[in-house]
């Protein structure tokens, strides 16, 4: 039983030295390890795999720019989305890259780079559906739980039947399904999903936007990754290599904080 | 010399004083049959011989060896060849079911052949246990049995299977903790038999027993145990024949 | 019928992943298990305490929360970082992972806990004849138990085990808390990607399909034992 213990810990501590690297200045440790761990969600347009197997998207292709400017490899890794914090704070990653709303809240929690994105929420329907933008209060919504959808639905509509569930395409299905009547997603994601396989039976609902907002990178408080990622961001506007992709991918940019 | 000296063996558990001082000498090639009623501390005493129950104080001596050394308050000496010196049949045989009876006969041998300070190759060892194992069958007549497995035996002939198991090992002196007490009665004789057929000059028996026909047959020697001490010994002619003590007198009446 | 098979050959890709951490978990957690309950049997009252909350602690709180713990944690509270890399063991694409490994590590943990359980009631269910007897035919401890005791443990088990075992194929989509591509991961990448929903019932074939090999194999398993009674 002793034995036992004495290993888990040398284990533990074997583990502590080799990572021990890992506390301190971000980008010093970027550039020891040679790579830039970018956790993202499957999230098209921003992030998604290819035929390939390869990671595509406007986010997807920026990451990969901005740690070729550091010189190091860039490494996606999938994540729960819920769990972005802990990933960002546990150094299990280094950036959150993947269409992300900068919200008050998530502020407190997290740093953010400059916003590069606008994007807005939308309220979904079944085709045909009778609904109007005035019957989305009562009836009944469906949203990702902690994401920017579920804060409409609850402080901008103050709807009274909010059902949240773990993925804004979850909250299609639940449309889909006939359990909800709304869901309340991101407009990108809403426009790039809407309208495919089974989800070819929903639309988008004329006039129901919400919440104008923007999308930032996701970075660890105080990281000193933030000054070169701002200058990244603001030179790729320059230089016109973002309006390429926005216009590639489908997205606007917030062209004001860019400037 | 005496094949077995107990002397003052003493027993406790928490409050209850189940022995209170034994003292016994048992010659080579004797059987003694121990009665008594319920309670009265003779199955404790037999665990005490085989070291299921460790006693508190007291000397168990085989062979003018002392295999066990008690005192009060203090851990216990047991020789490590102890355990060798003593075989036992159960009240509830005991039989390993995932074993066939021949295996149930090999195991402990064959274990003991492979460890390393066996003299013999285990090969040889192995074809000797073998040859043991099929006569001890012969002898408690279950030859035909050898690959059955337990479950599909009756309780005797479990019963016969246990005694030839504990006969494998060749200890000094062979305990029976009332061997018949879980069998129907139509059963007991088979087992029975068997038991006396094992008395000779070579093979010392200790029976716990409430078959006092069948003791006062077989026995050399007699005890009454009562309230964990031995009230009444003697041959079986004096026991049963003019037993000298009340307690056993009465013991005796209720018995019959 | 093109996509039919793409969605197999994808969801495949995350059912290797999630039959590996079966595997894996089941070959670490049982011997683990049987050492826990050992543990939980001790006569030295401070190891048998200890083991009895370990024990209480893993079963009481959801494994969600265990995987979400092991990964994060050490990381949160500045320990130390499971790093973030293919290990270079790459046996199937990147499901080699270390996100893989902590979540390996959770299960086995935990699942050690739940069978450490099953051995206790098993092992305490044999009759204490079975040890006197191994006793007065002068075994050692040892072998009355992996000689006499521990096949009829195991054949007492199995109903039990059986139950559990089944549970832990379905359990290894918890792993997805922390970002391991299992098969119900991958199964609802075609929801958001091409927005099928149809997939997730094909993964479900998957794990009835292989709860039906397990359940075949331990009928046989239970066959097998069956010449005894114990």
């Amino acid at each position: 039983m002793k034995k036992l213990i004495a290993i888990l810990l040398v284990a533990l501590m074997l583990c502590a030295t080799l990572a021990s690297c890992g506390v301190g200045s971000d980008l010093e440790t970027v550039q020891n390890n040679g790579k830039l761990v970018v956790g993202v969600t499957v999230y098209p347009p921003m992030d998604y795999l290819d035929e390939n197997g390869e990671w595509t998207g406007f986010d997807a292709e920026l990451a990969q720019m901005f740690a070729e400017s550091l010189g190091v490899k860039c490494q996606i890794v999938i994540i729960t989305w819920s769990n972005k914090v802990a990933e960002l704070n546990s150094n299990a990653i280094d950036l959150v890259w993947n269409g992300m709303t900068a919200s008050d809240e998530l502020g407190e929690q997290i740093d953010f780079s400059v916003s590069y994105a606008k994007n807005a929420q939308v309220a979904v329907v079944k085709k045909g559906s009778t609904l109007t933008k005035d019957d989305v209060k009562t009836a009944k919504i469906a949203v990702e739980n902690g994401s920017a959808g579920a804060s409409v639905a609850e402080k901008d509509i103050k709807a009274t039947n909010v059902q949240k569930v773990t993925a804004q395409v979850d909250a299609l299905t639940e449309v889909i399904a006939g359990t909800s009547d709304v869901a309340i997603v991101d407009v990108t994601m809403a426009e790039n999903i809407v309208g495919k396989g089974e989800y070819g039976d929903l639309q988008i609902l004329d006039g129901a936007v919400y919440g104008e907002e923007v999308f930032a990178v996701g970075l660890r408080k105080d990281s000193d990754l933030k000054e070169k990622l701002d200058a990244f961001l603001k030179e790729k506007y320059e230089d016109g290599t973002l309006k390429k992709l926005a216009e590639k991918y489908n997205v606007s940019l917030n062209v004001d904080a860019l400037k | 010399m005496s094949i077995l000296e107990v002397k003052d063996l003493r027993k406790r558990f928490g409050n209850n004083e189940v022995l209170k001082g034994i003292d016994l000498t048992l010659e080579k090639g004797e059987v003694l049959a121990v009665i008594g009623s319920s309670g009265g501390g003779k199955t404790t005493f037999l665990r005490c011989l085989n070291f299921l129950e460790k006693a508190d104080s007291g000397e168990i001596v085989v062979n003018g060896n002392t295999v066990y050394r008690a005192v009060s308050g203090k851990e216990p000496e047991i020789l490590p060849s102890a355990q060798l010196s003593f075989g036992l049949v159960f009240q509830q045989f005991n039989l390993f079911p995932q074993y066939s009876v021949k295996e149930n006969l090999m195991l402990a041998p064959r274990l003991r052949a492979k460890r390393k300070d066996s003299a013999v190759p285990y090969k040889e060892a192995l074809e000797l246990i073998g040859k043991r194992a099929d006569e001890l069958l012969a002898t408690v007549g279950l030859t035909e049995k050898a690959d059955a497995y337990p479950c599909q035996l009756s309780g005797g002939q479990q019963q016969r299977v246990a005694i030839a198991r504990a006969l494998m090992l060749s200890p000094d002196i062979l305990c029976f903790d009332e061997p018949t007490s879980a069998l129907d009665p139509e059963l007991t004789g088979e087992v029975l038999r068997v038991i006396r057929s094992l008395k000779n000059s070579e093979r010392t028996m200790i029976i716990v027993t409430h078959e006092m026909e069948f003791a006062r047959n077989v026995a050399d020697k007699v005890i009454f145990i009562s309230e964990g001490m031995i009230e009444e010994q003697g041959t079986p002619e004096e026991v049963f024949g003019s037993p000298k003590s009340e307690k056993t007198r009465a013991f005796l009446r209720s018995d019959s | 019928m093109a996509l039919f098979l793409e969605v197999c050959s994808q969801l495949a890709g995350g059912f290797v992943t999630a039959f590996l951490l079966f595997l894996l978990t089941l070959i670490f957690s049982l011997p683990l298990g049987l050492l826990m309950s050992f543990c939980t049997m001790s006569k030295f009252a401070p190891l048998r305490v200890l083991f009895k909350i370990i024990v209480w602690v893993l079963r009481g709180t959801p494994l969600m929360l265990q995987i979400f713990a092991i990964f994060y944690l050490p990381g949160l509270l500045k320990w130390f970082v499971w790093p973030t890399m293919n290990t270079g063991w790459v046996w199937f694409d990147t499901t080699f992972t270390t996100r893989f490994i902590a979540a390996l590590v959770a299960f086995v943990i935990n699942y050690a806990a739940y069978f450490s359980e099953i051995f206790r009631g098993g092992i305490q269910s044999i009759s204490q004849g079975q040890y006197e007897a191994g006793q007065v035919l002068g075994l050692t401890r040892r072998e009355v138990f992996f000689k006499i005791v521990l096949l009829q443990v195991i054949k007492r088990i199995i109903p039990p085990m059986s139950n559990e075992i089944i549970t832990l194929i379905k359990d290894t989509s918890l792993a997805n808390t922390i970002g391991v591509l299992e098969l119900i991961w991958e199964a609802k990448d075609f929801m958001v990607l091409d927005g099928l929903i149809w997939p997730l019932f094909i993964a479900g074939a998957f794990y009835l399909i292989f709860v039906g090999v397990l359940t075949i194999a331990f009928n046989k398993i239970e066959k097998k034992l069956d010449y005894f009674k114990a």
